[in-house]
């Protein structure tokens, strides 16, 4: 078995349907064992098309990365791209990105994928499943990042095409927020239900100026937080750090013991200590906040 | 009996098996990833802990980070649950090599079940019968030979298998040679492998498995049948139910003593399942699962029995309380998976925020599930939100307070198969009892044309 990345695109009829009935057929190439959100992305080449839908399966798969492309072009084949223009409007396009311990060079096949390291629509949904992509996504230039979004909740606002409609939602989003309404919802013909909610501890209506004056938080830089990537046992490393220390550069404040290996934990860069957020002795999880360090 | 139990696991048999233990007297620790900080699992466990981000290979896969947890927190014994690392032979040696019991059969056995050709070599040692097959055939007039003898409709599948590249159907003789050559190809250009064999093709055949249970002291015992032939066109199961019926008794009796012979075969400790294919009186093996089963409250209905209190005793070193004699089964029981997908769009698993979920009550209904009002179904896991559980005295009762029971349940903010369900339900194929595994994909095709 080995382990692959695959890319889907859709742009036309109703997109996020055929990413996800796309992900749903990749069953047939192996197992599916994870797969992103879906991001809405501006179609890159040739302008004047329709949005793009866009997501990443990573599969566990028996078949050859040739073996793979077959079953690919064949699931195309089912949600009935026609062939034609290179990067023109389709059903669903379905790309290796990654094949483990493979590299393919060929016409028709190249592994990792030629465009990998260049698209944001294919990086922030690798990104999201696993973190080695999310410097290359950041790397990317701002501009190509903003024209990808994810889809987020329901993801039903998305199912619309008709671009009236939209500005409509968009218009009663709007009244919306001025009411003390908590849910909305907006049901159309034809179309999926649209709710809009708002969190219920919110303030239901504008805050005044005086009120968002008060709310408007202290210039301030916003700490880094060292956190454990590990779950163990935190022993801190001598010398003790403690709160308002500086520190010259980076070193090792502490170390997770985990299955008897130490594990160390490094300031990564200078800075002052805002805070220890850890005990010496104390178990802690994958995540855990341990440091908080100002920089500069 | 143990102390501590680390649970590794999320969902509905996060929270099952925290239950049995939390009955037992024995303290638990969740483990969750960061999208399942708000599951019910981690609320309901004594102790939670992280180990790492939403997708599965680093967090529920995360075997360093699970192992690490179990350790630091004194835990005596881990409860793998389903799916994840329930099957893994190597997961449970490790936990073996630091000291932790891991609530299920022994590795060699997870790891033996686990490969279908010793499976299935096993099981014909032990005189359990399997699909009719041949190995590696080595040209077009063995296919030809093999094939008179175990008989037509026959497939050819490709031995590295996957995706059904290299697999075909021979329906009879003048087939076989384009058949086989075709095969051998596309299992060459997928495989790099063009070896084939053959099985028997089982015409529609019924998904009927049986529970068994066995102590570490050469014990075992079947606790009968369940029927899972309601399957999504991926196979999944969607409604399953205990007895199966029409089954006739012959048939039962050959299933069920097959099934603790084979258990016996392999020296069977802690819970498991054989699944069989069974076409008219004819039963073949299929494989074994050495682990809980997402179905298995349908079991405990008909049993009275607590499945899982029964695994966590076995590992524990106790001897198992029940003779088969002791176990009688009483009334009927049906299951009905609730998932978070679309039915009408070929089952698209959804994400999302459950605005609004009720679930039904009353007499004879049991609801196993992890979500609740406001809570996120992260994309990264299986779609299963509930498991509906009815029990009756008889079928008919069964299925009349199912159909009450999905009646009351509501599910808002993601597409579900509740109504999927009741459709179900209501067909004269399900009502009568008479339905194989084309059941549902044939429903559903009826209903798109």
């Amino acid at each position: 078995m080995s382990r692959a990345a695959v890319g889907i695109g859709s742009n036309l009829g109703d997109p996020p349907a055929n990413v996800r009935r796309a992900l749903r057929a990749l069953s047939r190439a192996g197992r599916v064992v994870a797969r992103s959100r879906l991001y809405r992305s501006k179609p890159w080449g040739v302008p004047d098309q329709p949005d793009f839908c866009n997501a990443v399966a990573i599969i566990e798969t028996p078949l050859t990365p040739r073996g793979l492309l077959d079953v690919l072009k064949q699931i195309e084949g089912d949600l009935g791209r026609k062939p034609g223009m290179r990067w023109g409007p389709r059903t669903a396009d379905l790309d290796i990105l990654l094949f483990e311990g493979e590299r393919v060079d060929e016409p028709d096949l190249r592994i990792p994928h030629a465009h990998l390291y260049e698209r944001a629509f294919v990086l922030a949904p690798l990104a999201e499943l696993d973190d080695s992509f999310r410097p290359a996504l950041e790397a990317l230039d701002a501009s190509e990042r903003a024209g990808v979004v994810p889809l987020e909740g329901r993801e039903t606002v998305a199912l619309m095409s008709d671009d009236a409609l939209i500005e409509r939602v968009r218009t009663l989003a709007e009244a919306f927020i001025e009411t003390d309404l908590l849910r909305l919802r907006i049901e159309a013909e034809n179309e999926d239900a649209v709710e809009l909610r708002k969190p219920h501890s919110a303030p239901a209506r504008k805050p005044t100026a005086a009120e968002a004056a008060a709310m408007e938080p202290q210039p301030a830089v916003k700490p880094d937080r060292i956190k454990a990537d590990l779950v163990g046992i935190l022993h801190f490393t001598r010398p003790l750090v403690h709160e308002g220390d500086r520190l010259d550069g980076d070193r090792e404040l502490a170390h997770v013991e985990a299955l008897g290996i130490r594990n160390p934990v490094r300031s990564l860069g200078g800075g002052r200590v805002a805070s220890v957020r850890c005990k010496d002795g104390q178990a802690v999880e994958y995540g855990q906040v341990l440091f908080e360090i100002e920089r500069g | 009996m143990f102390k501590k139990v680390l649970i590794a696991n999320r969902g509905e048999i996060a929270l099952r098996i925290n239950r049995a233990c939390r009955e037992l007297g024995v303290q638990t620790v969740a483990i969750f990833s960061e999208a399942d900080r708000d599951s019910l699992h981690v609320r309901h466990a004594l102790e939670a802990f992280c180990v790492g981000p939403g997708p599965v290979q680093r967090s529920y896969l995360n075997i360093p980070n699970i192992i690490s947890t179990a350790l630091i927190t004194g835990c005596d014994a881990v409860h793998p649950g389903y799916g994840f690392l329930a099957e893994n032979a190597r997961f449970a040696e490790i936990c073996a090599d630091h000291g932790l019991t891991f609530i299920g059969p022994k590795p060699q056995v997870i790891a033996a079940m686990g490969d279908k050709a010793t499976a299935k070599r096993v099981m014909k040692e032990a005189g359990v019968a399997t699909t009719p097959g041949t190995d590696i055939l080595a040209s077009v007039d063995e296919a030809r030979a093999a094939a008179e003898q175990i008989g037509y409709p026959v497939l050819l599948k490709a031995t590295a298998g996957g995706g059904g590249k290299g697999m075909r159907q021979v329906n009879g003789p003048q087939e076989m040679e384009r058949a086989f050559s075709s095969a051998t190809q596309e299992a060459e250009a997928s495989f790099k492998d063009g070896r084939v064999y053959m099985e028997k093709l089982i015409v529609r055949p019924r998904h009927i498995e049986v529970q068994v249970l066995g102590d570490n002291y050469g014990n075992v015992v079947h606790l009968g049948e369940r029927d899972c032939s309601v399957q999504k066109p991926s196979h999944q199961k969607l409604i399953e139910e205990a007895p199966a019926p029409n089954l006739h008794a012959a048939a039962r009796e050959s299933l069920l003593s097959m099934a603790v012979r084979a258990a016996r075969a392999v020296n069977y400790s802690n819970a498991g399942t054989l699944e069989f294919l069974v076409a008219g009186g004819d039963v073949y093996f299929m494989e074994m699962n050495t682990r809980i089963q997402v179905e298995h409250p349908v079991t405990e209905m008909v049993y009275n029995i607590d499945l899982v209190k029964e695994q966590i005793r076995i590992a524990a070193g106790e001897r198992l309380a029940d003779t088969q004699a002791d176990l009688r089964p009483n009334g009927h029981a049906i299951e009905c998976r609730i998932n978070a997908e679309d039915p009408r769009n070929d089952f698209a698993p959804a994400a999302g925020t459950l605005s609004n979920v009720v679930f039904p009550g009353g007499p004879g209904i049991r609801v196993d599930t992890h979500v609740y009002s406001g809570a996120t179904v992260p994309p990264f896991y299986d779609s299963m939100l509930a498991k509906i559980v009815a029990f009756g005295q008889t079928r008919e009762d069964a299925i009349a307070r199912m159909e009450r029971a999905l009646h009351e349940t509501v599910v808002e903010g993601v597409k579900t198969t509740v109504d999927q369900c009741l459709e179900i339900l209501a067909t004269d194929a399900f009502r009568s009892g008479h339905y194989a595994i084309d059941f549902l994909p044939s429903l559903m095709q009826a209903a798109a044309v």
